[in-house]
């Protein structure tokens, strides 16, 4: 056993070469424990992730741990990569700042009706046909230009909404989380800005990290699993990265506001401003819950119309349209689930925020034909390098939970300052058999795959964790940048 | 360099996923400006573009309150109206508070890596730290 000194007056105490505790101290309420290898230990003193696991900690209602998953990184109030679940029956509180603002932000992959080889020649102009018919960027301009009562559709059904509207195909809803409609929708509880930030954005990129990428199905570790889902070595796949654009973004700050006003009348104090909280059986933690319902169904709604203009393309470019959703999961989330504590079935408030639901073989909310298998679980890795696609595994750690992405390690700035430019960028991820078009070549850096963690080692990490096990993983040969 | 160059001013300091902006001036109006700026070039490289619109907020609230909510102002105009501030000014008027943006259409300008989503009240900071000198610290999440 080592101990390691965290240098906020907290020691990380080693219980596995891939498991570290933050002991209860001050006001914590449970234990933190970090998911990592030395490797990917988060550097104490540039980055607080640890300090925020400890104040998550505190939250009202915390059961079990305060959990960092792998690709943890440096937050605000919630690391990135943070989970944590509160217990609904005993005073546990829902925070807008353990989902984030890009609420529902997820990943979701559509596996095409072919092979590297048919598509090879015919790569560069599927690219550019991405590339022009993929909304992208800041601000306004979407797939679908919507009025206010369809809006109101798009934030109660989800993609249920555009499914029946000919977008898309029932398979589309069975292989989504919450089979593309997460219920308790209360638009009432979405305000006019959010409403007006979202209207011209239904079907959007947006920019960032955002991305669509086209892979390539590299390599099968698990051949009984990745039949399950769909897949087969050579296979010509599409992941999508994407979530509520500026409407989850306006919910999670007209919120976090609620929360501080109400925070006083909860007697609740919390050692982080963005860990603004109500409990989840109070007013404002219906409110949020309501509104946040409403943002995850235009996150899935936005990926849908996505996949929708990616068939189009592929229609065109290969005559193929025929490309079959694998799964779509959010990494940014709060929801109510039920799991085993202390011997006991217990309501939960589940926060992910940078992390993944994963649940394991058996859990009752998967389409029965992955139920043998356990969840997808969708896991990128940054522009140029791997993506991976996991599983699920028993018992199910950290409230069924794995990570959601290789995690950042270096600031934008940062990465903008040590790369040699876009167009080198663009160049040699080409020369190494990628097919780039950014948004914007001076900013391409920023998602530089030196600016993020080794995904390797994520994975690697995840399966000692007993987090997610690895089923296929996925090589880019074309990306299109938000 | 002058003393008046000196006295006000803003920096986008480096956060792993985020942007940090810092800010300060002689006044608080000053030093709410200067962090108004500090978001616009971290969105956008304004050029030669000059002014179309021009649109009023009024700001209640404490100090922070006032800081995010005309950071959220500048974020929602962005993506609400394809609008980008090429010049603000922060005053009293009429027993309140208001700030006055003059904008341009988005197209009009440069734009800069990610965009804004939002404002976090972690670690944000915004006092006088001496008579005459303002400064604030707030994180913007990209």
């Amino acid at each position: 056993m080592s101990l390691q000194d965290t240098g906020r007056g907290h020691h990380l105490v080693e219980d596995s070469p891939v498991r570290w505790r933050l002991e209860p101290r001050g006001s914590m309420r449970v234990p933190g424990v970090v998911f990592a290898s030395q490797q990917l230990l988060p550097d104490v003193h540039d980055d607080q992730s640890l300090e925020q696991v400890a104040n998550v900690a505190t939250l009202p209602g915390i059961t079990g741990a305060s959990y960092a998953m792998p690709d943890v990184h440096w937050g605000y109030g919630f690391p990135i990569g943070g989970v944590a679940a509160t217990d609904v029956d005993a005073g546990g509180v829902v925070s807008p700042g353990g989902v984030g603002f890009d609420i529902s932000c997820g990943v979701r992959l559509l596996a095409a009706p072919l092979d590297e080889d048919e598509l090879s020649g015919r790569l560069p102009a599927l690219m550019d046909l991405l590339a022009a018919t993929i909304p992208r960027g800041m601000g306004r301009g979407g797939v679908w230009r919507v009025t206010a009562v369809q809006l109101d559709r798009i934030l109660t059904e989800g993609a249920v909404y555009p499914v029946s509207e000919g977008y898309g195909e029932p398979g589309d809803l069975q292989r989504c989380e919450d089979a593309g409609q997460l219920l308790g929708a209360d638009p009432a509880q979405v305000g006019d800005r959010a409403r007006r930030r979202g209207l011209g954005q239904v079907g959007s990129l947006g920019s960032g990290n955002h991305f669509l990428e086209v892979q390539v199905v590299d390599e099968i570790f698990d051949a009984e699993t990745a039949a399950a889902f769909g897949l087969h070595p050579g296979q010509v796949c599409v992941m999508i990265h994407c979530g509520s654009r500026g409407l989850g973004h306006q919910i999670c700050s007209d919120h976090v506001r609620v929360m501080r006003e109400a925070m006083p009348r909860h007697g609740i104090t919390v050692p982080d401003a963005q860990l603004a909280c109500a409990p989840v059986d109070s007013p404002e933690g219906r409110g949020y819950l309501g509104a946040l319902a409403a943002a995850a169904n235009f996150a899935r709604v936005n990926r849908q119309l996505l996949t929708e203009a990616t068939r189009d393309a592929f229609e065109r470019e290969t005559g193929h349209r025929e490309l079959r959703l694998v799964y779509d999961v959010s990494h940014n989330l709060a929801k109510l689930e039920t799991h085993d504590v202390d011997g006991r079935r217990a309501r939960l408030c589940v926060h992910r925020k940078g992390a993944t639901r994963a649940f394991p073989p058996g859990a009752a909310d998967l389409p029965e034909d992955l139920r043998t298998v356990g969840q997808p679980v969708l896991l990128p890795g940054s522009m140029g390098t791997a993506s991976y696609v996991m599983a699920g595994v028993a018992p199910g750690e950290a409230f069924a939970s794995t990570a959601h992405g290789a995690g950042r390690k270096m600031s934008r700035h940062e990465a903008k300052r040590r790369g040699q430019g876009g167009a080198n960028l663009r160049d040699e991820l080409g020369a190494s058999g990628v097919e780039v078009r950014a948004g914007s070549l001076r900013d391409l850096p920023e998602e530089a795959p030196y600016a993020y963690k080794d995904v390797e080692e994520v994975v690697r990490v995840c399966e000692l964790a007993g987090l997610s096990r690895r089923v296929a993983r996925m090589r880019p040969i074309g990306v299109v940048k938000g | 360099m002058t003393a008046a160059f000196l006295e006000r001013g803003h920096a986008i300091r480096s956060h792993t996923a985020d942007e940090i902006l810092e800010a300060w001036g002689p006044t608080r109006e000053a030093c709410l400006e200067e962090a108004v700026l500090a978001l616009v070039d971290s969105i956008a490289s304004l050029g030669e573009a000059g002014w179309s619109w021009h649109h009023r907020v009024e700001l209640t609230g404490s100090d922070e309150e006032s800081l995010v909510a005309l950071l959220e102002e500048v974020i929602y105009l962005l993506e609400a109206d394809n609008a980008v501030p090429v010049r603000v000014r922060v005053r009293t008027h009429g027993g309140g508070e208001v700030a006055d943006f003059w904008l341009t259409d988005r197209s009009r300008v440069t734009s800069l890596g990610a965009a804004p989503k939002g404002v976090a009240y972690s670690q944000l900071t915004f006092r006088e730290e001496e008579p005459g000198r303002w400064r604030c610290m707030v994180t913007v999440d990209v």
